[in-house]
């Protein structure tokens, strides 16, 4: 390797830095707390929406755009990030080539940043000197735009690659009240977005119309307790007349749904059987790629 | 490419509608999670309420039988006038919320699985086994209901709220049955037109339909911000938010106490309300507002609306015949690529092309990294041929480079981890370089010049070398070189004084350079930074290969 290798483009830093890991006597491992970080950094936390996007056309209201991540940026965000605070070509070789040495385990890092976020774990667990290939199978996602994020919050999203695998989620964030930003782990194909159906709230189909309704759900075990019942049957919302509008006859409704049941009425129907008639329907929506 | 969309409509049969609309309810044996169990009532072991405990004990003799009594009184006080904030686990519509509501019944969950039962709505004794009718209920109220905000919620104590007072229909609590503390108790109430209330409350028959209990195993996902696993009590309205065309409804609801009320509720659905101008006091044990948004539409209407028509790119069209500008304008941008205007170090304007971290196509590793500056990372389109060059930068990866750079300097937190880090790793290097010093000096004492003999020969006791570690250091202040020659006494003559120059180069650390290159560096035409970094580089490279 000549003196002016790097300068005429044959040989680059990486080499170096590459050349120094083989020779490496000792590894002091990075920090928690700095693994911590830079996964968050390649996810992408803390930059600013005009990096992500540049122009305002890319993403216009009520639309959805997929992606593909590409690895070299979020590389070069993290070396930019290692690069705070060097002081000397010494420095940065050594941190470099730390870096380099844990470039699988920041990747393997930020594939639990969620969980940790979610409290499902406490620690980030990791093997030590994971060089590893960093985004195996690559990362993907999308940005919604759309007055959905705004109205119906708490939208649960599900994705799956061509082959119908389910993609581990790596984030999930709104960037302002109206986007939102989906990360997965792998090529995404199919997304599916829905209002969560556990938010279980309660609710009438058909406002408006002139015969407001609700979906019925079987309520014995024998019929699926919770699922949505053969050929869906309705049962009509009644509501008082009047000068209040809007008042539900509850005690009416119920006895709708007892009819509407049918056969499928259990023995007894209580306040428990009309909690899971009324839990209100969620839409869903799925963006498939091809 | 391009992307699809299927909607399923809230109506639509069977497949991933079906799952929609499923409940994950209990299947049997331990709640899993996400599964949900509902019930009907969970009923107190004692309602809240004045006991009295009565002890009889007989003693049979031979002449009579006497009879003791001893009498206990006590009193299970549940909330009853108001309730403490944190027993509200959840409110729906969320708080100050704005959103589309129009189809949703206003419910509360809250943290006591049994307060809608903890009380009867009559002071009546629930038989045992059965479900009592509960106390409390969701009103909704629009703002023409609250006469625009000229009816609210006032503050008061319970005794000034339970006497009455003319036009005004006040729970029928005894006052007697409190204590003076009770009765100097602050509570929150609300005095609403008889007509408002006869016309939106529940009736008698609705409402045990309007409060449930559930059991949640939450597992990993959040089930109505219910973190914790447990039991839950929660309260349903029984009216729609109001919507109205072209603006946002501040819709409010209350959780009204309505002990003492039962005869004021309405008899049925039918019978109008009375026109009178009595007023109705309520207790409000919580109460929330939420704006609820005009726009009619449904989730799925929204989301089959969303456009989906491209990838994340800048849109563009090609005409069938494009010039090869355009051909190669055309490609870029459907790889992401946006020109850009940016200023260059010297001032002048210039467009460059810039693409985010999110692309439309898969990048490939980029072979040249990593990078010690943003510079480095700069592209230029110098053209495979002079014809198809286009002069323009690549700007991406500095871009990517300098914020990664700028959102560290931000974090003075992690700027102060990774400098700390540095520093140990820093001194972990010095170590090393010293103990190779140290096996080189003194490799005609130790027959060899490796640290492993070196230090063998100069620590036979393992405990002045530290735990597992087959370097010597410099814990003690002094360098290497100086506790070797202690340890070796009057030998020190026989050793070289410094490493041979020429097998100096070998033994510095990586990426430093030496006074008489430093002299090159500043003399050589050039960016001195340029310079230095080359230097520096092919030092290593040098140094690496002998």
């Amino acid at each position: 390797m000549s003196v002016n290798a790097l300068a005429e483009g044959t040989a680059s830093f990486h080499d170096l830095v590459q050349r120094a890991l083989s020779t490496a006597s000792t590894s002091q491992p990075i920090p928690p707390a700095i693994v911590q970080w830079m996964a968050r950094l390649l996810l992408l936390e803390k930059v600013p929406f005009e990096y992500l996007v540049p122009h305002p056309d890319m993403l216009p209201v009520e639309s959805i755009r997929f992606f593909v991540m590409d690895g070299n940026w979020i590389l070069r965000a993290i070396e930019g990030a290692a690069s705070a605070g060097v002081g000397s070509s010494r420095d940065a070789i050594a941190t470099l080539q730390l870096l380099e040495q844990s470039v699988g385990q920041l990747f393997q890092a930020a594939t639990q940043i969620r969980s940790l976020d979610r409290g499902v774990t406490a620690t980030l667990s990791l093997e030590a000197g994971t060089a590893g290939t960093p985004m195996a199978g690559g990362w993907s996602g999308f940005l919604l735009r759309s007055c959905a994020v705004q109205y119906w919050p708490g939208m649960e999203v599900t994705a799956t690659d061509s082959s119908n695998n389910a993609l581990p989620l790596l984030r999930m964030e709104r960037l302002s009240p109206d986007v939102l930003l989906c990360l997965f782990n792998g090529p995404l194909h199919q997304v599916s977005i829905m209002q969560p159906p556990e938010t279980l709230h309660f609710g009438v189909a058909g406002v408006g119309s002139s015969a407001p309704y609700t979906h019925l759900r079987g309520l014995t075990s024998g019929q699926n307790a919770g699922m949505p019942l053969p050929n869906d049957p309705h049962a009509n919302v009644s509501f008082r007349n009047g000068q209040y509008p809007g008042v539900m006859k509850t005690n009416a409704t119920t006895q709708n749904i007892k009819t509407a049941l049918g056969s499928a009425l259990p023995g007894a129907f209580t306040s428990a059987e009309f909690a899971i008639e009324m839990v209100l329907t969620a839409g869903l929506q799925s963006f498939t790629q091809s | 490419m391009t992307v699809t969309k299927t909607t399923e409509a809230i109506s639509s049969q069977g497949g991933s509608g079906a799952r929609a609309r499923a409940l994950p309810l209990a299947s049997g044996g331990d709640l899993q999670p996400g599964q949900i169990q509902f019930y009907e009532s969970i009923q107190p072991p004692l309602p809240s309420a004045s006991y009295q405990l009565v002890a009889n004990q007989t003693i049979k003799l031979t002449a009579e039988a006497p009879v003791y009594t001893s009498k206990a009184e006590f009193a299970i006080n549940g909330p009853r006038f108001r309730l403490q904030a944190n027993q509200v686990q959840q409110v729906y519509p969320p708080a100050n919320q704005n959103g589309v509501f129009y189809e949703v019944l206003p419910h509360v969950v809250l943290r006591d699985r049994t307060l809608p039962w903890s009380r009867t709505i009559d002071g009546s004794v629930t038989p045992a086994g059965t479900v009592s009718t509960p106390w409390v209920a969701l009103l909704t109220l629009y703002p023409a209901d609250l006469n625009n905000g000229a009816i609210s919620v006032q503050t008061g104590t319970v005794g000034a709220f339970l006497t009455a007072a003319t036009n005004v229909i006040t729970p029928n609590i005894p006052l007697s049955g409190l204590s003076v503390a009770q009765q100097a108790e602050p509570v929150l109430y609300i005095e609403l037109p008889q007509t408002t209330f006869f016309g939106i409350a529940p009736t008698l028959l609705d409402l045990p339909y309007l409060s449930h209990a559930r059991q949640v195993n939450t597992g990993n996902k959040e089930i109505l911000g219910m973190d914790a696993d447990g039991y839950f009590s929660v309260v349903v309205g029984n009216r729609l938010p109001q919507t109205q065309a072209g603006t946002t409804t501040e819709n409010t609801v209350l959780l009204v106490s309505l002990e003492g009320l039962s005869a004021q509720l309405p008899v049925d659905d039918a019978t109008p309300p009375p026109a009178s101008s009595t007023v109705v006091r309520l207790a409000v044990l919580a109460s929330w507002t939420f704006q609820c948004s005009a726009t009619p539409l449904d989730f799925a209407a929204v989301m089959a609306a969303v456009d989906a028509t491209t990838l994340l790119n800048l849109p563009y069209t090609v005409g069938a015949t494009p010039t090869a500008e355009q051909a190669i304008a055309s490609e870029a941008l459907g790889w992401g690529y946006v020109p850009l205007e940016n200023n260059t170090r010297s001032g002048e304007q210039t467009t460059s092309w810039y693409r985010g971290p999110c692309v439309p196509v898969w990048a490939s590793a980029d072979p040249y990294g990593p990078y010690l500056f943003s510079d480095a990372a700069v592209r230029y389109d110098s053209g495979a041929t002079t014809a198809t060059a286009t002069g323009m930068f690549d700007l991406s990866y500095a871009c990517a480079w300098q914020i990664g750079r700028l959102t560290a300097l931000a974090d003075g937190a992690f700027s102060k981890t990774l400098m700390s880090w540095r520093q140990n790793l820093a001194a972990v290097q010095n170590d090393q370089s010293a103990a190779a010093a140290v096996a080189f000096r003194f490799a005609s004492v130790t027959g060899s010049g490796t640290t492993a003999e070196a230090q063998a020969a100069l620590f036979p006791d393992a405990s002045e070398v530290e735990p597992g570690g087959s370097r010597l250091t410099l814990r003690t202040g002094r360098s290497a070189v100086s506790i070797a020659l202690m340890k070796l006494g009057n030998v020190s003559t026989q050793l070289p004084k410094k490493v041979p120059h020429e097998e100096r180069m070998a033994h510095t650390l990586p990426g430093v350079l030496s006074e008489p290159e430093m002299e090159i560096v500043f003399s050589e035409p050039g960016d001195p930074l340029a310079n230095l970094l080359r230097h520096a580089f092919s030092r290593q490279t040098e140094g690496g290969s002998k």
